[in-house]
């Protein structure tokens, strides 16, 4: 039995403990907003936040994160969060959109600890994630967009 | 070719669909139309798309593929414009598989070749229309008022004259029983609210929130989950297994051949499955592939080359050009690995799974199981990407067969390794061009190709849709290579280029390596485009005259290429990149759109880096434009992506690529700016899901020569 907190709620846990985080909470949690893109940590589709810093749930075990703090895309509730996704909407950065998931964590993660990030800091934060439509760009964009929102304390949609 | 154009245009066409074989299977579907899969008996519906309820709520039936080109707010925009309503408030469903939504260029429910727009545009808009003129013929009988007078807008019918209002809804009941319109009016385009205008994509919250479903996502009760361990060897077998360590792995709850050469496992969970194949013990026999490498393959198409050179026997001038290119295989590689869910119950089966071609899906899982296709219902949902390779019904045959097996409802989930090791490729081509220069015009171009045909593995994915349960597999083969004479998918845009050379010939040799290919996004010209495109460069530069010039030489000055490449000039500022930056440009037409491309490059240290890339488009009249632009986007993302990065290689009849550390594609880091031109247009709206991929890598290798006095004549570019 493993005790974790995903979405603020409290979930005990009967499965392998070396199971990676992202089937757990695909297949025992429903939650599949989280993404399977490469299960080698390599695509960043699976992203979500361990006390609030990214991590790749392929890549993490059940066991690592036993009592730790677990946000998917379905709880990201920050304001930053918010502001990423009416920012992702604006900009039409989604296509087949199952990347986004992943990108928008990632993104979230970033300007938490960097409210105002340079492109330089975007790709460095942003190049682990895959995106095969190719929406690089209007991520960038959205993600500056959700930037000046912050600066500009606009109310989230 | 031997064959008028004509007549080759139209058997190529066929050959895409189940016409290729002479058989009228589309004429024998519609014969008998079954009622619409969502038929209502209070519902307004007149077609199969469209349905207005006595409540005043509009359906949408979406019978498309959404995999990212967004198609679903393309149809919707239209629909919405012709009953003057705002898009998001019609509600959309997916509407499961009928005759009324074959795709008339494929005669296949298929959403593919960038064909969805320039299809279903007219009669969408048709449907929408005619929903329109029921309700205001049923209104307008309803208040005693000529029709004439009434208008309707956002979901209500107005008569101006008396000031009367009501719901659409409120007139659905009388407007079931009026005949359909004998002419259809429509909304004349200076009164558009949406065409041309709305920037939104519907579904664009539910893809940033998680809430979009994807096959992969959704899970019916009692499901459980297998992985599928297949050779690895195209056309090996199987010649034994060990399960035993596997069998008594926690979550496991059967291992099972299921073909003569796979093994799956299934368990409760993914990873449980995973880790007990990774515990089973096989043994492959690699079959008829073994030696077989990407170099033997090319060595066997410059043979091909050579052989077919000599037989044609053509003049080679003095002073001519001639040159040799080359591109590798490249796989597909959607974010959404490949995946289908299978639930069967007795002689009834639902299967969910993210396809572009709902009725192959059905037509496989059907004949896998012994049963008629109407058993089988594919429901709908999104498509994490879809490139050409989900047309391809291989894994939902995967899930049948072990549903089947376990008698459990099953989840078959393809690892990523597995994806791109059973892939079926965009393929890898020899080409030889040549030319003779006179006075720096093109006095004869000739243009060789060698490689797999795509047809005939077309018609082998097609099987099941196309030819009777029963027929003998010697007999299906037969056919496909028959069909190989009608390929002209190797030669596309080349076969007729946009310039006027002086004479032109055009020919190809089909060398089959066993290597399964398939439509990989732009197909053909992912490869000619580079070839051409490259070669008029060569030319020029032969030809003493600039890349610009040289090619405006040889188009119609008052074309629509002519025009696109002076725009996309302007707009790259052709002729003055910066010290250390240089330029390349690009055309391509196809499927309807004409592209001019420029990119803008550095090299260093060997290292090619993209700039900039400015597009200028003519894709018809735009729907969506900002959603047009983020697909054109895509497209050069993904052409750059290809042309720059790592290719499928192919060693002892299996690919050596296993996951992106191998096989790697585009990152942030490295995009370009891109900047996207949609010009005016009165042409009817075209797709635009392929129209930008294959000019980026001309664009780019012609920029490498003018950095580096390099040519570049092999996909993926090495300087």
């Amino acid at each position: 039995m493993v005790k974790i907190e995903v979405n603020g709620e409290q979930r005990i846990l009967d499965v392998d403990p070396a199971m990676p985080l992202l089937w757990v909470l695909r297949e025992e949690l429903q939650l599949t907003g989280t993404k399977f893109g490469c299960g080698v940590g390599l695509c960043g589709a699976c992203m979500v936040h361990l006390d609030g810093v990214p991590a790749r749930s392929c890549s993490t075990s059940l066991a690592e994160v036993a009592n730790r703090r677990i946000t998917t895309i379905e709880g990201l509730a920050s304001k930053v969060g918010k502001r990423l996704q009416d920012a992702w909407v604006d900009e039409n950065v989604a296509q087949c959109g199952y990347c986004q998931s992943g990108q928008i964590m990632t993104a979230a993660a970033l300007m938490a600890s960097n409210p105002n990030p340079s492109d330089q800091d975007i790709d460095a934060a942003m190049s682990g994630n895959i995106c095969r439509c190719g929406t690089y760009q209007r991520i960038k964009r959205a993600i500056h967009a959700a930037a000046e929102a912050g600066a500009s304390g606009e109310n989230v949609k | 070719m031997n064959i008028s154009r004509r007549t080759f245009l139209l058997t190529g066409l066929a050959a895409t669909g189940s016409l290729a074989i002479g058989i009228s299977f589309a004429d024998d579907k519609v014969a008998a139309m079954p009622p619409y899969p969502h038929a209502s008996d209070t519902d307004l519906q007149p077609n199969a798309w469209l349905q207005v309820t006595p409540d005043n709520r509009i359906i949408f039936q979406f019978h498309k593929a959404e995999m990212g080109q967004g198609i679903m707010t393309g149809l919707i925009t239209v629909v919405a414009e012709e009953l003057d309503v705002e898009p998001a408030t019609i509600i959309r469903q997916f509407s499961g598989i009928h005759p009324a939504y074959l795709n008339p260029q494929f005669h296949l429910q298929v959403t593919n070749a960038s064909s969805s727009m320039i299809t279903c545009y007219q009669p969408i808009r048709e449907a929408a229309a005619t929903v329109r003129m029921l309700l205001l013929a049923a209104a307008a009988k309803t208040w005693g008022v000529p029709a004439g007078e009434l208008d309707s807008c956002d979901g209500m019918v107005i008569h101006a004259g008396s000031g009367q209002k009501a719901p659409c809804g409120d007139f659905v009941h009388m407007a079931r029983s009026l005949p359909l319109p004998a002419q259809l009016a429509f909304k004349s385009p200076d009164q558009y609210r949406f065409v041309g205008k709305f920037n939104r994509r519907l579904e664009a919250r539910d893809k940033t929130n998680g809430a979009a479903q994807y096959g992969i996502d959704i899970t019916p009760a009692g499901t459980v989950v297998a992985v599928v361990v297949r050779c690895p060897h195209f056309g090996g077998k199987l010649k034994r297994f060990d399960a035993a360590e596997a069998r008594v792995m926690r979550g496991v709850l059967a291992v099972a051949q299921i073909d003569d050469s796979a093994v799956a496992v299934a368990a409760t969970h993914y990873w449980y499955a995973r880790q007990a194949a990774d515990k089973l013990h096989v043994e492959w026999d690699a079959g008829v592939m073994q030696g077989v490498s990407s170099q033997t393959i090319a060595h066997a198409q410059r043979t091909a080359l050579d052989e077919a050179e000599a037989a044609a026997g053509l003049p080679v001038a003095p002073g001519s050009l001639s040159a040799e290119y080359t591109a590798g295989y490249m796989a597909h590689a959607p974010m959404e690995p490949m995946n289908a869910t299978v639930a069967i119950a007795g002689d009834k089966v639902d299967v969910w799974v993210s396809t572009q071609a709902p009725d192959i899906v059905r037509s496989a899982v059907a004949r896998s199981l012994g049963l008629a296709p109407e058993k089988i219902t594919v429901h709908g949902c999104y498509l994490g990407g879809g490139f050409g390779r989900r047309v391809i019904a291989d894994v939902a045959v995967d899930a049948a067969k072990v549903a089947k097996q376990i008698g459990k409802p099953v989840k078959v989930i393809w690892s990523r390794e597995d994806d791109l090791q059973h892939d079926a490729y965009r393929p890898a081509v020899t080409s030889r061009m040549y030319a003779e220069l006179d006075g720096g015009s093109v006095k004869s171009w000739r243009f060789r190709i060698a490689g797999d045909s795509l047809i005939y593995n077309l018609i082998h994915v097609l099987r099941p849709v196309i030819f009777p349960p029963a027929m003998p597999d010697a007999e299906v083969e037969k056919i496909a290579r028959k069909k190989m004479e009608t390929d002209d998918k190797n030669i596309e845009t080349v076969d007729h280029p946009a310039y006027q050379f002086g004479q032109t010939k055009v020919d190809q040799v089909f060398v089959q390596s066993g290597i399964p290919v398939f439509f990989w996004r732009s197909v053909g010209h992912s490869f000619n485009t580079f070839f051409l495109e490259s070669f008029m460069d060569e030319m020029a530069h032969k030809a003493r005259t600039e890349s610009l010039a040289f090619r405006l030489k040889h188009l119609p000055p008052d074309s629509t290429e002519s025009k696109l490449l002076k725009l996309v000039a302007e707009k790259a500022q052709w002729g003055r990149a910066k010290k250390g930056r240089f330029q390349g440009i690009a055309l391509d037409r196809i499927k309807g759109a004409i592209v001019a491309m420029v990119a803008e490059i550095s090299v260093r240290k060997k290292a090619i880096r993209v700039h900039r890339i400015v597009s200028a488009v003519d894709a018809g009249r735009i729907i969506n434009p900002d959603i047009a632009r983020s697909v054109i986007e895509s497209c050069v993302l993904w052409g750059m992506s290809a042309c720059l990065h790592d290719q499928i290689t192919i060693k002892d009849g299996r690919v050596e690529q296993s996951n992106f550390h191998d096989y790697a594609v585009a990152r942030m880091d490295e995009t370009p700016a891109m900047e996207v031109h949609l010009v005016e247009s009165d042409r009817p709206p075209v797709g635009v899901g392929e129209c930008s991929v294959a000019l980026v890598a001309p664009a780019i290798g012609n920029a490498v020569f003018k950095a580096t006095g390099k040519r570049l004549r092999s996909l993926p570019l090495k300087v």
